[in-house]
């Protein structure tokens, strides 16, 4: 019984692993280790896979219980600075390809500067690849407030990456 | 579209396409050797760990009656000492106390007697401290009622109130210190938390929903404008200690803190954001109920003034606060606010 339950969850997530991999490795960076949030997450999953409404959103439910993790997990947060060699060394993958792999830890360095929310709906939007209606029903707010989140956020990263100071939200 | 965005927007795009760290297959692997090592949390073992100091509390409230009442009910030392300790052996001793008229020294049936009069026993107890027991009979210690003496001291009982006591008190480590009446000390000792355990997160993440005995515990947390970065870290690193989720922005201009707008909030709860403009001293006020959980925050600036409106942790607040100075030293506050209070669910 508990078999049947595993494959049909791993079946389930097969398809997605990609994009839920993509958005914890943005969405954790710096927070907890990604690969820390994956787990927990897959397990709260399993365990409570009977709350599923629909197995087409079965992303949206992954990424929902990450959120509330990330937001109960008693973790450090400090401002960072592009120049944080600490973290490009123990991010770093050496089969990647330098520009390319700088230019993401880059991305993601800027992305965990911003306010929570901004740095949520970007994230699900630029990198997961989901729609504005489905972040509205994941952060919960209005067509308008999760577009303003993707229109500020931009200009925050823009100017963070430049290195220069933004006020945020 | 300017050259940043097009910019951002091949940022975006390297990290879409960017291939997974981590396999599929390793995910299920270590998936399922997790499974089958996690045990499933159920409805009451959650409960259990939710609540795990009332818990416990009403565990050891619960052992200690349990043994209190145990040793009520065993033997005293006298019938324990007794070759027989059945209900039937009582009554002779009682006619030979009698019949020797209270006399101090008091000759115990022999062994051999009890068992020709009476039948064997079925249960015989044997006292732990047999030998003690004879020499205070003969050392004429205290008078015999009915055929039993006075018990030895109930050690587990006495000490149950203290370790009660311990154990409801004993929670893990979120120290405070009280409130003095000018406090000038930033808090510059680092946390003293423990790792954080599943009940401290949970009981922190329900914080806001718990309603606390009222308590004038606090602590009180100051930041001066002239903080350097390691006393920054240790202000806001204090904070996060009580369980807060915190963002801050600040800038600062020849050394000083200029403004620093701050976000403190608690997942289903708290959700503060505050803007502080040319203060010299911030001064946030974290209330605490008697289990040194946070159940409100408050603030002043510059020493001068009272404390802010208690903003409690179901609050979703705005504050802007600037001290703007005078040529003469003295100051004025403008602030604003504005909290609701939302039901949580």
């Amino acid at each position: 019984m508990s078999k049947n339950k595993q494959q049909y969850f791993l079946g389930l997530y097969k398809p997605i692993h990609n994009r839920f991999e993509r958005f914890c490795r943005a969405r954790a960076f710096y927070d907890m280790p990604y690969e820390d949030l994956m787990n927990e997450t897959l397990l709260v999953a399993y365990h409570k896979i009977d709350q599923l409404k629909n197995e087409g959103v079965f992303l949206s439910f992954l990424i929902g219980i990450s959120t509330r993790l990330l937001a109960n997990s008693y973790r450090k947060k400090r401002t960072i600075t592009v120049e944080d060699e600490f973290l490009l060394t123990n991010y770093a993958d050496p089969e990647r390809p330098i520009d390319r792999h700088f230019e993401v830890e880059m991305l993601h360095k800027a992305l965990a500067q911003l306010p929570e929310k901004q740095r949520e709906a970007l994230i699900l939007f630029e990198i997961t690849g989901f729609s504005i209606k489905e972040i509205m029903e994941l952060q919960d707010s209005g067509q308008s407030a999760v577009k303003q989140r993707l229109a500020r956020g931009r200009t925050a990263l823009a100017a963070i990456i430049k290195g220069m100071e933004v006020s945020k939200e | 579209m300017t050259e940043e965005e097009k910019y951002i927007n091949q940022l975006f795009k390297a990290a879409k396409n960017e291939a997974p760290k981590r396999s599929f297959e390793e995910v299920a692997t270590h998936f399922e050797k997790t499974i089958v090592t996690t045990p499933v949390a159920t409805g009451w073992s959650k409960l259990y760990v939710k609540y795990f100091s009332l818990n416990t509390l009403l565990l050891a409230v619960i052992g200690s009656l349990g043994i209190a009442g145990f040793l009520w009910l065993t033997p005293t030392p006298i019938t324990q000492s007794a070759p027989l300790t059945e209900k039937k052996a009582i009554p002779i001793i009682d006619k030979k106390i009698k019949k020797e008229e209270q006399s101090r020294t008091i000759q115990l049936p022999s062994n051999n007697n009890l068992v020709k009069k009476e039948a064997q026993p079925k249960e015989i107890i044997i006292p732990k401290e047999k030998k003690e027991l004879k020499a205070d009979l003969t050392n004429k210690k205290a008078p015999i009622k009915e055929g039993l003496s006075v018990a030895p001291p109930q050690k587990i009982a006495k000490s149950s109130p203290n370790t009660l006591a311990k154990t409801t008190t004993k929670k893990e480590a979120i120290t405070t210190t009280s409130i003095t009446p000018n406090p000038k000390e930033i808090a510059t000792t680092p946390p003293t938390a423990t790792n954080a355990s599943v009940a401290i997160i949970d009981s922190i993440s329900t914080v806001s929903k718990k309603i606390k005995l009222p308590s004038n515990k606090s602590e009180l947390l100051q930041l001066k404008h002239t903080a350097n970065e390691k006393e920054i870290t240790t202000f806001l690193v204090r904070i996060r200690s009580y369980g807060f989720s915190l963002t801050e922005k600040m800038n600062r201009n020849s050394g000083k803190i200029e403004r620093i707008n701050l976000h403190i909030s608690l997942f289903n709860g708290l959700d503060w954001k505050i803007k502080l403009r040319n203060f010299e001293v911030f001064e946030l006020k974290i209330l605490l109920d008697e289990y040194k959980n946070p159940v409100g925050l408050s603030y002043r600036l510059s020493e001068t003034g009272k404390f802010s409106e208690v903003i409690a942790l179901n609050s979703r607040a705005r504050s802007t606060h600037k001290f703007s100075k005078k040529g003469d030293g003295t100051g004025s506050h403008s602030f604003t606010k504005s909290f609701t209070k939302h039901v949580i669910n």
